[in-house]
């Protein structure tokens, strides 16, 4: 199989060895005593099982990096621009191989499926013309005869975590970056997600043609190789998404251990959509509804409360009741479901637990119903209080809670009141008036008149507060994964004062 | 301007020629000046300008105390923006080709640049074509195109006391009617490597035509009429306060939709203005405003006026004018301001610098991305 066959739109036979780990560009199975089955979320079957990864195979797979980072610097940009490319090819040529992977190993939607497809290869695209850019820089000086030159380089070898909910594009927005500025990764995936978050990206860039070594892929379980994979002499930063408990530890682990490195953290959100009084309330409970249910909730950046003013509040409420009454619930791979199962059962009962606080607490549900297996209908609570669990917390979930504001001031109050700040969605019948209000929220995202769920490429992407530190996508993800070194020349030693 | 053209007097072409000679010798070693230093006297410089308040203000007609005082507050705000430009990086380096080789690119002043300036807001128009270009490490001289002026002469004794270099900043004085002669000379002056131009339409086809002749880059602001469009949700009273408020001569015509057209009208009447002597062209909707504004001659400024920003930032991008506004006029005196145009910030950064590439054989070199 050539990308020339695969651009041809020859079906290109579905990749095997997916169950192995990638290490200095060999298939193979890991050292450790235990293994992992990879399910399906929704019917429960067992795609594979992977022997797992033991800290010997961390430290191979480091050494492979570490060595073939060396000539891959100092490859013509050119050239690694022309591999990263060549990998979203073969993402074209294996889209519906791919999608069908990311329906059935993170229980995805259809829509959502596609929609994780297009940002991975939209970011790879970008990546790609990230070597011709990363340009150093000459720099002024008040000495005469002295030059002053900024030069950047690749930071060396990148440690990439990726979560589960979407792990093709969470993975591939730091590994394609990574290896187009010329660094080498090891990719630790998800456990729920080995292969779309970590064996598949393997296979693909193996396939357009990156060198042995530069890519490796780990599938290991946190408790045997978590904190080793981080606390590593060898990578120079840790790009790590998942929730804020894990990601601290990351952090400090990163910056406190033997071996200080850097961090790109992208935790968990507590993302709003604010409803301002003169906003059309079925406008807002189109983006209401769509912002929380996509992926059953499963989203960083998932809209995890409404807030409404309670000038068109009970519009708002009855509008979204009557959307949600819509939504179809079950198997993802059907096109016309809307809502698919939870990733695992252990993340379904801890919705459910919170389901069974809120009203205990006395909200009022909107919308509900038992789960069949891992598939957990839509909720929405009304009435909510913003200091209940459901409110103050992230859920991933299905849940919509709605609190009420009493005016545009207080909606910004409550915006504002939560440890997270990574993404927001504000509808105003008056676009520049919700700019405004946006930029009163402190979070690193926020979409007006649209859903909290975005991301472009080229624009810059990630929190503020406890969600996370850096910034991923275009120049801001190049000035994170590259390094500045600032060197002067002289003809002459100088004299100096002594 | 052209028909009034004289031949300025052998005694003022030699002193054209010296501030060239003197601009062209002071050039080099500014270039090579310490950047701090050169933010030092443009701070200097922005200091000796506000300190000097009171005289501006006494060379200027009792009624215009006002303006000029913005004029100056402006010339203040562009010389302490552009002293953030000193230090801005001199190049870049590219990442290697795919034969290995390493390109720099420098990014170097020019040399000599011609600032040619209007007679309104002199202190900020004259500031502004010379503060970034003189931060970048270029020499300025300086024209008014429509005469000189005591401000200008004022100008220069603060460039004086300031402490800069002879030479970095020279205005040359010019008579009225001489503005023709003392162009073109100094346009065709060998070390003039680039040369700036604001005012009206006739003149900058002039400067156009002797900066094109003698193959000299060129950055052309055009300067007139400015075009009111007045949607039918805008506040016509402060629509009608702003149209009275406008100069005659900076006002072109006004766009107004038809609904509220008798409205704004009145309301200009009831001000004592005389809607009858405004170019008033009513139009149906947003897009047919946006059609009369495209059609009419091209208006460096624009006003829009509404309560819906979303209609009126619609319009403001399809305009094409260079200086709009919303819901005010532009500067009611047509002068610029710090982050204006392409004098100033990034613009004027590309405009007041040249760029030469480098390409080295990289064994020599570190290995890079």
């Amino acid at each position: 199989m050539t990308v020339s066959d695969a651009t041809r739109g020859a079906a290109p036979a579905p990749y095997a060895g997916l169950d192995k780990q990638f290490i200095a560009g060999s298939w193979r199975d890991g050292a450790s005593a235990r293994d992992l089955d990879d399910r399906d979320p929704y019917t429960g079957e067992t795609l594979l099982n992977i022997r797992l990864a033991s800290r010997e195979d961390v430290d191979a797979a480091y050494r492979a990096a570490a060595e073939a980072q060396i000539a891959w610097a100092a490859t013509a940009p050119a050239e690694r621009a022309r591999i990263i490319q060549r990998a979203v090819a073969v993402m074209e040529a294996r889209a519906d191989e791919i999608r069908g992977w990311i329906t059935r190993e993170s229980g995805s939607t259809q829509v959502k499926a596609a929609f994780e497809l297009g940002a991975a290869q939209a970011i790879t695209a970008e990546a790609a013309t990230f070597p011709t850019r990363a340009h150093g820089q000459i720099l002024a000086t008040s000495t005469p005869g002295e030059e002053s030159r900024v030069y950047r380089a690749p930071l060396g070898v990148i440690s990439v975590i990726s979560p589960w909910n979407f792990p093709l594009n969470l993975s591939m927005r730091s590994v394609a970056p990574a290896l187009a500025l010329g660094n080498a990764v090891v990719l630790k995936p998800a456990s729920d997600t080995p292969v779309t978050g970590g064996t598949l990206l393997g296979k693909i860039l193996e396939e357009a043609g990156l060198p042995p070594g530069l890519l490796n892929v780990i599938v290991g379980s946190g408790s045997e190789i978590g904190d080793y994979f981080v606390e590593h002499p060898t990578p120079s930063l840790v790009s790590f998404t998942g929730s804020t408990d894990v990601g601290r530890r990351v952090g400090a682990i990163a910056a406190g251990g033997r071996w200080i490195k850097r961090v790109a953290l992208e935790l968990g959100g507590n993302a709003p959509i604010v409803v301002l009084a003169d906003a059309d309330p079925e406008a807002a409970a189109r983006a209401a509804v769509f912002g929380r249910f996509l992926h059953q909730g499963q989203i960083c950046m998932s809209t995890n409360r409404a807030i409404v003013d309670a000038g068109i509040y009970d519009a708002f409420v009855e509008a979204v009741a009557r959307r949600v009454s819509g939504l179809t619930s079950g198997n993802p791979a059907d096109p016309a479901t809307n809502v698919g199962p939870i990733i695992n059962a252990q993340q379904l009962a801890g919705i459910q637990h919170k389901i069974e606080a809120a009203k205990a607490a006395g909200a009022r549900l909107v919308a509900g119903g038992e789960a069949q297996g891992n598939v957990l209908p839509p909720h929405v609570f009304a009435d909510v209080d913003p200091e209940w669990e459901i409110a103050a917390d992230e859920t991933f979930g299905p849940v919509l809670p709605i609190i009420k504001a009493r005016d545009e001031a207080h909606a910004l109050e409550l915006a504002n009141a939560t440890e997270y700040g990574l993404s927001c969605a504000v509808i105003s019948g008056n676009p520049e008036r919700g700019v405004r209000f946006a930029r009163g929220i402190r979070a690193g995202m926020a979409h007006v008149n649209s859903i909290s769920v975005d991301d472009h490429a080229h624009a810059p992407f990630g929190g503020e507060k406890n969600s996370g530190l850096g910034r991923f996508n275009g120049e801001w993800v190049m000035e994170e994964f590259t390094r500045t070194q600032w060197i002067t020349t002289r003809d002459e030693v100088p004299v100096f004062p002594f | 301007m052209s028909s009034a053209a004289q031949v300025p007097d052998p005694a003022q072409m030699q002193r054209a020629r010296t501030a060239i000679a003197q601009a062209r010798a002071a050039f080099p070693l500014w270039a090579a000046t310490d950047p701090r230093a050169r933010r030092k006297g443009l701070l200097a410089l922005a200091d000796a300008l506000r300190a000097d308040a009171p005289r501006f203000q006494t060379l200027a007609a009792p009624e215009a105390g006002a303006e000029t005082a913005a004029d100056l507050r402006r010339a203040v705000e562009i010389l302490e923006a552009a002293a953030g430009a000193c230090t801005l990086p001199e190049g870049s380096i590219a990442p290697m080709d795919a034969a290995g080789r390493i390109q720099m690119q420098l990014v170097q002043p020019r040399g000599v640049c011609l600032g040619i300036v209007p007679a309104v807001a002199p202190i900020s128009h004259t500031v502004r074509a010379f503060a970034f270009a003189i931060a970048l490490g270029n020499t300025v001289v300086i024209l008014p195109f429509e005469g000189s002026r005591d401000v200008h002469g004022l100008i220069g004794q603060c460039v004086e006391r300031t402490g800069l270099p002879p030479g970095v900043v020279g205005v040359v004085p010019a008579a009225p009617g001489e503005g023709t002669q003392l162009a073109a000379a100094l346009i065709a002056a060998t070390p003039v490597r680039h040369v700036s131009f604001a005012g009206p339409q006739p003149a900058a086809r002039l400067v156009g035509r002797l900066a094109g002749e003698n193959l000299k880059p060129m950055l052309l602001e055009l300067q007139g009429r400015s075009v009111l469009i007045v949607l039918d949700d805008a506040d016509l009273e402060a629509t009608a306060d702003a149209v009275l408020a406008a100069p005659d001569a900076a006002l072109g015509p006004v766009i107004v939709q038809a609904a509220v057209a008798e409205a704004l009208a009145a309301n200009i009447a009831a001000r004592g203005g005389d809607a009858g002597a405004l170019w008033l062209l009513k139009v149906p909707g947003d897009g047919a405003a946006l059609a009369a504004a495209l059609d009419g001659a091209p208006a460096p400024g624009c006003a829009i006026f509404s309560r819906d920003l979303g209609r009126a930032l619609w319009l403001a991008e399809g305009v094409g004018a260079a200086n709009c506004t919303i819901n005010r006029l532009p500067l009611p005196d047509g002068g610029p301001a710090a982050s204006d145009g392409r004098f100033c910030g990034a613009s004027g950064l590309a405009e007041f610098t040249e760029r030469r590439r480098i390409g080295i054989d990289a064994p020599l070199w570190p290995h890079q991305p």
